[in-house]
């Protein structure tokens, strides 16, 4: 029974995890971007989701949606003030859209850390659902529930975005072939501001999520980065599922290994796995199709 | 075997997927003359300039340099035994002057390496400067010595593809592969290296190229293979392959 | 006046140790591979010579010879596995190699503080930082007109095009990542001397990211540009911080991103020089798409 509550347990992790690594898949698969600012759209998202609740005394729910929202704007600011003027220069910009993310990070990063004070912020109690169902001797939290929900959902959705329509199969082609993606009918700059805005929408959700169980600083972003990051190489980032898939997997993996092994063992597995992977299927465990080639 | 043939293909195959780019490819290059291999889009041309200069494996069949096995060598393998190459979309290297990129080209006859090559000892500056001198000799046979200094991007187009063909000589190459030399050419240019590839073969280099260009053909080559369909349909002196029925069909479809 | 003697001192000093790591990065760049694998091979260096300068009272020099062997040895296993791997993959897995380094750091507690970090019981001196980083300059400098600068050049412009001509692209780029080891480790060696007390974050990402910001700022394309951008992003911050103070990373980002969009090339940038000499520009061959060959080797 305790293995299927801390099951349930990683799971819950696991979808902040994944929703992160879903919005970081999208980018890196269609664009060809390392995009090491992506951990700040989080921080922001979280940082606005509680001044909604802590301030304007807005519901949960709402936090929700405004920490996606904020996580949307920023990722589609980033990307006209980083991204952008490389592109209009084509050519492989792999370089410099991980010099120009990274000065995007650092200059968030900082502007987080001045906004909050560098002080521990977290959601009144009361705010956030506070329900715990009980269910054959298992204790699950309305939040884990939430996250889990949202995740396969946010997942589901994105991915029918992509295969399905044509929106999505201009985005897929944007990031290969600029002048396919214009034989589809669909303007390569709205398809790229769509990807950037679907992949910040996930970001900014992953941030509230994260942040509403525990006091967080603006540093939440760095922390979702790396286990973001490992969790995208682990589910492969050709298919938005494989990154999912990779976001749950960890988290299982590292609350699981927390309980039963050891807790300073937890990240030496966590990326010992991303290492091995790394080399012995360096595109990822499950099997899928490149997304930009498809 | 001193006198074997410049280069054997025997049965060569390639396939992409399930689609079959070379059935069975059979071509004798002797040495010392041009050798052209024509056929319309599509007819595995330069797949099989790929595969003999091993920047691509080949699916079954082996390939004789001199005489000597060398299938399924890599590319720098091939390159070291004396095989040199063009590519048909100009590959110049970025930022290099046309001296530079020429001397980049004689790579492989730099023998002072490592740590003595590093160390700057004269043994190392002598070779660079021969070297830097029979590079700029090699612009002159292709008539761009008055551009050594100039950044190799800068150049008109004909004078990119002598560029890329002065990297490739200067190697001294036993065998040179020439990916349509002309392609994307006024008549003037073309002709200008067609005299170029004349010249090459009195001076006892070998040369296979792949060419569109029919009239180039007949002016510069010993004899043509036609590909078409990943298969040698006709392999003659260019002015009896171009009579041959089947040749005419595939190229004019009738 | 003194005290900002001393402050320039410091700049200096965390500059020139820099430098030491931005030509790591630069080694592995000059063969065409992004990595940001310099960290973890100066955290190898760092933590293997401080063990051994307090257990057996190893003395700089000897400190720095470690360093380097030991950054030398993790970048030959490390490159064997991971060279491989295609442009954006490499990147991603030297990433993962720092996250990777960190853990083993944090659970090697008896031969390096494991957590809470350890003391560097040797100092490093100007005088010594000036000597390391002219020695490994003098090196690149004449890589770089060798018969392996040419290769890596070629290597880095055009695989396909390098082994056509005869160059070992793997071997090349192994060469280059085993070096890169080498320089990082003994910039890790500096570094820890400079700092005087190193834990697991003293080599992680944010060092990593200064260190290819040094790289890039500096310019890319040619070796003095990774010691220019040493000077200007890790020397003139510690110089700078006293009078600014909150908010500094904002400039730093901004400083970065105008670089990157205005100056592609860096600070440093031979080819742009070379097209500005070259003004008198005829038209230029239009931008054919390059096929995609694969090399074998």
């Amino acid at each position: 029974m305790l293995l299927v509550q801390q099951l349930i347990n990683g799971l819950a992790l696991g979808a902040v995890y994944a929703l992160f690594a879903v919005g970081f898949g999208v980018v890196f698969s269609t664009m060809r971007i390392l995009n090491l600012a992506q951990g700040m759209y989080a921080t922001w998202g979280a940082i606005f989701a509680y001044w909604a609740v802590a301030h304007a005394g807005l519901p949960f729910p709402v936090a929700c949606l405004v920490g996606t929202a904020i996580g949307a704007m920023a990722a589609v600011a980033v990307d006209q003030v980083a991204f952008q003027p490389l592109r209009s220069r084509g050519g492989e910009q792999l370089l410099g859209t991980i010099i120009t993310s990274v000065a995007l990070w650092i200059s968030l990063r900082e502007a987080a850390s001045l906004a909050t004070g560098a002080a521990p912020l977290g959601f009144p109690p009361g705010t956030v659902p506070g329900g715990l169902i009980r269910f054959a001797g298992l204790r699950v939290l309305a939040t884990q529930v939430i996250a889990i929900v949202c995740a396969i959902v946010v997942t589901a959705a994105i991915h029918v975005i992509l295969r399905h329509t044509r929106l999505g199969a201009a985005i897929r082609a944007v990031g290969h072939d600029r002048g396919a993606a214009m034989l589809g009918g669909v303007n390569p700059r709205v398809a790229i501001l769509t990807a950037a805005a679907l992949a910040g929408a996930a970001t900014g959700l992953a941030g509230v999520f994260y942040a509403d169980g525990q006091t967080f600083t603006f540093s939440l972003g760095d922390g979702l980065l790396l286990q973001g990051f490992a969790a995208v190489v682990i589910g492969g980032m050709g298919d938005v599922r494989g990154a999912a898939f990779g976001g749950f997997a960890i988290g299982v993996v590292q609350v699981l290994s927390a309980q039963y092994i050891s807790n300073s063992f937890q990240d030496a597995i966590t990326f010992g796995l991303l290492l091995v992977v790394l080399v012995v299927r360096p595109r990822g465990l499950l099997k899928t199709v490149e997304l930009g080639r498809a | 075997m001193t006198d074997a043939d410049a280069l054997v293909v025997d049965g060569l195959a390639k396939r992409f997927g399930g689609l079959s780019v070379l059935r069975s490819v059979d071509l004798t290059v002797p040495r010392d003359t041009v050798f052209g291999i024509a056929g319309p889009n599509g007819a595995g041309k330069t797949t099989l300039l790929n595969i003999i200069s091993g920047l691509l494996p080949s699916d079954g069949g082996s390939i004789r340099l001199y005489g000597d096995a060398c299938h399924r060598l890599p590319a720098q393998a091939l390159a070291r035994l004396g095989v040199a190459r063009t590519f048909q979309n100009i590959r110049l290297l970025r930022g290099l002057t046309v001296a530079e990129q020429v001397l980049a080209g004689a790579y492989r006859r730099r023998r002072v390496g490592g740590f003595r090559g590093s160390a700057g000892t004269p043994r190392a500056r002598a070779e660079v400067r021969e070297l830097r001198d029979q590079a700029l000799e090699t612009l002159e046979a292709v008539g761009l010595r008055d551009a050594a200094d100039r950044l190799a991007e800068t150049l008109p187009y004909g004078d990119q593809r002598r560029l890329e063909i002065a990297r490739a000589l200067v190697s001294r190459p036993r065998l040179l592969l020439l990916d349509e030399p002309t392609a994307g050419m006024n008549a003037a240019d073309w002709t200008g290296i067609g005299e170029l590839v004349t010249g090459l073969r009195e001076s006892g280099t070998t040369i296979v190229v792949v060419e569109h260009n029919m009239r180039l053909i007949q002016a510069i080559c010993d004899r043509v293979a036609v590909l078409a369909s990943g298969e040698v349909i006709a392999c003659d002196e260019p002015d009896l392959c171009l009579r041959r029925p089947e040749v005419r069909k595939a190229y004019f479809g009738k | 006046m003194g005290q900002q003697l001393t402050l320039l001192v410091s700049a200096a000093e965390f500059a020139l140790a820099g430098a030491v790591l931005a030509l790591s990065t630069y080694m592995t760049l000059w063969a065409g591979l992004l990595s940001f694998a310099t960290v973890s091979f100066a955290a190898v260096g760092a933590f293997t010579a401080t063990h051994l300068m307090t257990s057996a009272g190893l003395g700089l020099w000897a400190a720095l010879l470690v360093g380097g062997l030991g950054g030398g040895v993790v970048a030959a296993v490390a490159g064997l596995l991971l060279i491989r791997l295609a442009g954006h993959w490499l990147a991603l897995a030297t990433v993962a190699l720092i996250l990777v380094t960190r853990v083993v750091v944090v659970n090697l507690g008896g031969l390096t503080g494991g957590s809470q970090g350890e003391v560097v019981p040797v100092e490093v001196h100007l005088w010594q930082l000036i000597v390391v980083l002219a020695v490994a300059c003098l090196v690149l400098a004449r890589l770089a007109r060798s018969r392996f600068g040419t290769a890596a050049v070629a290597t880095r412009e055009d695989p396909t095009v390098a082994a056509t001509m005869g160059i070992p692209v793997r071997r090349v780029q192994a060469a280059a990542f085993v070096i890169s080891g080498v320089l990082g480790g003994v910039g890790g060696v500096l570094q820890a001397g400079l700092l005087r007390y190193i834990d697991p974050d003293s080599f992680y990402i944010d060092l990593a990211v200064t260190v290819i910001a040094c790289v890039v700022l500096g310019g890319a394309y040619h070796w003095f540009g990774s010691v220019i951008g040493a000077v200007v992003f890790t020397g003139l911050p510690v110089y700078v911080n006293q009078f600014i103070g909150q908010g500094q990373a904002i400039i730093d980002g901004a400083l970065l991103l105008i670089i990157m969009i205005w100056m592609p090339g860096g600070l440093v940038d031979p080819l742009r020089w070379r097209r500005l000499r070259d003004g008198r520009r005829t038209a230029p061959a239009p931008e054919t798409a390059r096929e995609p060959a694969e090399v074998r080797s």
